[in-house]
């Protein structure tokens, strides 16, 4: 795995929690989501998603329902939970330090 | 395409329950949907699924993804069983010894030292390790109330019977649970069904007819049982179990995990554990009772298998 891609995988919970922050979401609702607002520059394949939606709602920081869709199957939505919030919170702020450090490194 | 996609998770998740892999499949099958509805997708639904397909990734890394995050316990799971259990010989001579002194160091302390144990897997929220210990302590308060025989009066009697059925209301409410596992189910039932064939044969023994079972058999099963299995201590039913339940927890593969079942209903019943009290009390049994306790289990676990197998077929 290359150091973009490591980066990439570290950054999906903060990306998800930040999605969900304004409304609950399906699954490939927050794939295009997400691709609508990084500008194709984040696309994710369904392996790294899904087990990441399960990990976020198996700490508690996301809560998910069962509800009827569109078509003929049901969709399970995702929706933050105050502790995924608070967590979306200081992740946001850790990550900002991090990159302004980064570039105030690099440029320096 | 997308029916092979499905078809192949639904192969690498076979290791999880019935029920967890459907909501599973059903969460990716949604999204496969909402991929084929979508325009933003491509202009026909060929395209649509081209796009969707290298989206879903290798269903091998999904299931892997799902594994580390559901089955990474399973090591701590084994060794809440094991070490526990691998006392066991060591607090019986303990017991043995303080008992000459202290009358009240017996089977109670054992179970009062092992109670917790329910608790830690309730906690860890184990399914293994909450089974594994409910059906041995139940096992083992009803094993002491038949042998003691009133020994420990009234109170005491009615204390082991309502922490007994206690574990077996938390036994039952697991079951319910998990009922659409029948990995989990015989794990879960089979001692316990043991311990009531026990005692119904034991309630027949006085009609069984001796002359209708094969000697040679009788005999090979009475070797066993003298030398191996003894009387609750021998050397099958301590590392018989031991080696079994350790592959069942361990091992991911499913069919190995019902293997595994298969040999611990095999060591359930050459070791005649929950026979061994009404020997103790009434003498040695009728062979063709031996026989039919030795094969029952593995029968079971043999006919539960196969039902399953081909519920899951007819699923496909």
């Amino acid at each position: 795995m290359t150091q973009l891609q490591q980066l990439r995988k570290g950054s999906t919970p903060l990306l998800v929690l930040s999605i969900l922050s304004n409304e609950k979401m399906y699954g490939y609702q927050i794939m295009r989501e997400l691709e609508k607002r990084s500008e194709g520059y984040f696309t994710m394949t369904a392996a790294l998603l899904y087990p990441a939606l399960h990990q976020l709602e198996k700490d508690g920081l996301l809560k998910s329902e069962w509800q009827a869709g569109q078509g003929k199957r049901k969709r399970k939505y995702y929706s933050i939970t105050s502790k995924g919030r608070k967590s979306l919170e200081n992740t946001n702020k850790e990550w900002k330090m991090f990159i302004t450090t980064m570039q105030k490194t690099l440029e320096a | 395409m997308t029916q092979e996609y499905i078809q192949s998770l639904r192969n690498n998740l076979k290791d999880f329950p019935p029920e967890e892999q459907e909501i599973l499949l059903d969460e990716l099958m949604s999204h496969i949907e909402s991929g084929e509805d979508d325009p933003i997708m491509g202009k026909n639904k060929e395209e649509r699924i081209k796009k969707l397909m290298s989206e879903l990734g290798n269903p091998q890394d999904l299931s892997k993804g799902f594994k580390s995050i559901y089955r990474n316990n399973r090591f701590i799971d084994f060794l809440l069983i094991v070490i526990p259990y691998l006392l066991y010989p060591f607090l019986n001579v303990m017991y043995s010894n303080l008992m000459t002194t202290y009358n009240w160091v017996d089977v109670r302390l054992d179970i009062l030292i092992h109670l917790p144990l329910v608790v830690v897997g309730l906690w860890r929220k184990s399914t293994l390790v909450t089974l594994f210990w409910v059906s041995t302590l139940v096992i083992q308060i009803f094993a002491m109330l038949i042998s003691a025989q009133g020994y420990y009066g009234n109170l005491q009697t009615i204390i082991w019977l309502v922490i007994a059925f206690t574990l077996i209301t938390l036994l039952g409410n697991i079951v319910w649970h998990h009922r659409y596992d029948a990995l989990i189910i015989v794990f879960a039932l089979l001692p316990l069904t043991m311990l009531i064939v026990g005692i119904v044969l034991a309630i027949i023994n006085s009609s069984a007819d001796l002359s209708s079972m094969p000697q040679v058999i009788d005999k090979l099963i009475l070797d066993i049982y003298i030398n191996f299995a003894g009387f609750g201590s021998g050397y099958l039913p301590f590392y018989g179990t031991l080696i079994t339940i350790s592959l069942f927890v361990l091992a991911t593969n499913h069919n190995v995990r019902w293997i595994a079942l298969g040999f611990y209903g095999l060591v359930i019943g050459l070791s005649r554990h929950h026979l061994n009290l009404f020997d103790e009390i009434q003498g040695l049994m009728a062979p063709p009772i031996y026989l039919v306790y030795a094969i029952l289990p593995l029968v079971l676990v043999l006919l539960v298998w196969r039902l399953s197998q081909s519920k899951a077929q007819t699923q496909i």
